[in-house]
């Protein structure tokens, strides 16, 4: 989290809008390891499958330069969003459905690893570890909406909760966020 | 309500963080970008949000394996490339018309012949290729046609399989809304949960309404009309609608009020009841 401040934020934005195949490369050492994360959330630690939604989120990415624009979000949300759908298309296309997606759901909100997947595990405890220092209620709606990709509508059909308080337990999950990144 | 408290509930509604999900509707931009770009102070939380969501991906970076760079940059290569090289090769046949010996004079017979055959080549070639591409030019667009209609397929997909997920909820009832006035075909359902409440709406066969105008939907609990929220008509995507929660409620009718809605129900502008028997 400390590299979010090493490289500035206009310089990044430049590298992407020049299209030049070096400044990819910084680019990409840059904000590869953050996107990857996210995506083996969505994938839940399925490494072959991530391998190719960080290939197709990036190719999006740089093909699609011309349109980012800063006034509208910051770079890495950009880039978050087009990362995440890709790899909802992903894992969709992966498991055929909404179904797919549906199953996964008691593992990644209790927390039940089935043992034998090592990577799933992996991917798992390396979010428990962020969020553990939260209460559970608003730490199940940001793991379902932030990292593994599900809107606030979906995920409060899953967690049977009024959309309203889905959005609000959000909003406490970040303060929270907040706090635990600065402890 | 002042500018500061409008704000702050705002803030507090989690508006905000949907907003940086990038799951707000069309209808909730419309109204919570000009607010934005008004107030400094939402502009700021807005940085906020993505600042802590920013931090927190950093913090589980996971490094993708070394080749996967090499593979990425290539991509980007190759469907930057397509189309140039292929007919620059044969530029210089005739070098070797230079060659002098005795023979010079057949060896320019032969090189004419062959420059000739070469030029017909070329041309055959050259329209090959302008067949070519205009193939891949077509293939292109109804790929991405398909692509399209793949996209919504799979939308009312995902409708009919949250539908059907409601359906068969057993502590799911579907409560049809008929029509309140003569000569009028609106209709929708609501889909409700008697377990915890929740008011999800079926908005397929409702007609769009004019622009100051929005449909609203009300619960009738023990006499009394609560608000249930509002929605608009027209709307080809998503078809179903989540609404607030309501407890014990004896019925639900929909009015058609002043867009934002009214605090309570305007009677003469009631459009659909529906009663839970």
């Amino acid at each position: 989290m400390q590299k979010t401040t090493q490289l500035d934020e206009d310089k990044l934005i430049s590298m992407l809008k020049s299209n030049d195949k070096s400044d990819f490369s910084v680019f990409y050492d840059y904000f590869s390891g953050a996107l990857y994360g996210m995506i083996l959330q969505v994938t839940n630690g399925n490494k072959d499958l991530a391998d190719d939604c960080l290939q197709n989120a990036f190719v999006k990415i740089w093909k699609n330069a011309a349109a980012y624009d800063s006034s509208k979000g910051r770079l890495f949300t950009w880039m978050v969003n087009i990362v995440r759908n890709t790899a909802i298309d992903g894992l969709r296309s992966s498991k055929s459905g909404i179904k797919g997606k549906i199953q996964t759901l008691p593992d990644h909100v209790d927390f039940k690893a089935d043992e034998a997947d090592a990577d799933k595990l992996e991917t798992i405890k390396s979010l428990e570890k962020l969020l553990g220092g939260m209460k559970d209620e608003w730490k199940e709606v940001i793991q379902l909406v932030y990292f593994k990709g599900f809107t606030q509508e979906e995920a409060a059909q899953l967690l049977e909760l009024p959309l309203g308080t889905v959005k609000t337990r959000c909003r406490s999950a970040i303060i929270k966020l907040r706090e635990l990144l600065h402890e | 309500m002042n500018n500061s408290d409008k704000n702050k509930e705002i803030i507090e509604s989690g508006m905000l963080e949907r907003f940086v999900f990038g799951q707000c509707t069309e209808h909730e931009l419309s109204e919570l970008v000009p607010m934005i770009e008004q107030n400094p102070e939402l502009k700021e939380e807005i940085n906020r949000i993505e600042e802590t969501l920013m931090q927190a991906a950093f913090s589980q970076s996971v490094a993708p394996a070394e080749n996967l760079k090499e593979k990425i940059l290539s991509t980007i290569d190759a469907t930057d490339n397509i189309t140039d090289s292929k007919i620059i090769k044969m530029k210089r046949r005739g070098a070797f018309l230079k060659k002098e010996n005795a023979q010079v004079k057949f060896y320019l017979y032969a090189a004419s012949i062959l420059l000739l055959l070469s030029l017909g080549t070329n041309a055959v070639l050259f329209t090959n290729y302008n067949g070519a591409k205009n193939e891949l030019a077509e293939l292109k667009d109804s790929r991405r046609q398909i692509a399209a209609e793949f996209a919504s397929l799979r939308d009312a997909h995902d409708d009919l399989n949250q539908q059907f997920t409601l359906v068969t909820n057993p502590f799911v009832r579907q409560i049809d809304l008929e029509p309140t006035k003569e000569n009028s075909d609106i209709n929708a359902k609501i889909y409700f949960n008697n377990n915890n409440g929740n008011v999800i709406l079926n908005l397929a066969g409702l007609q769009a309404l004019p622009k100051d105008k929005q449909y609203q939907l009300w619960a009738l609990v023990g006499g009394n009309p609560v608000d249930l929220g509002t929605f608009d008509g027209g709307i080809k995507t998503s078809i179903l609608k989540i609404m607030m929660s309501v407890d014990k409620p004896d019925a639900f009718a929909v009015t058609i009020e002043p867009y934002g809605g009214s605090k309570s129900p305007t009677l003469d502008q009631m459009v659909m009841l529906g009663k839970l028997s």
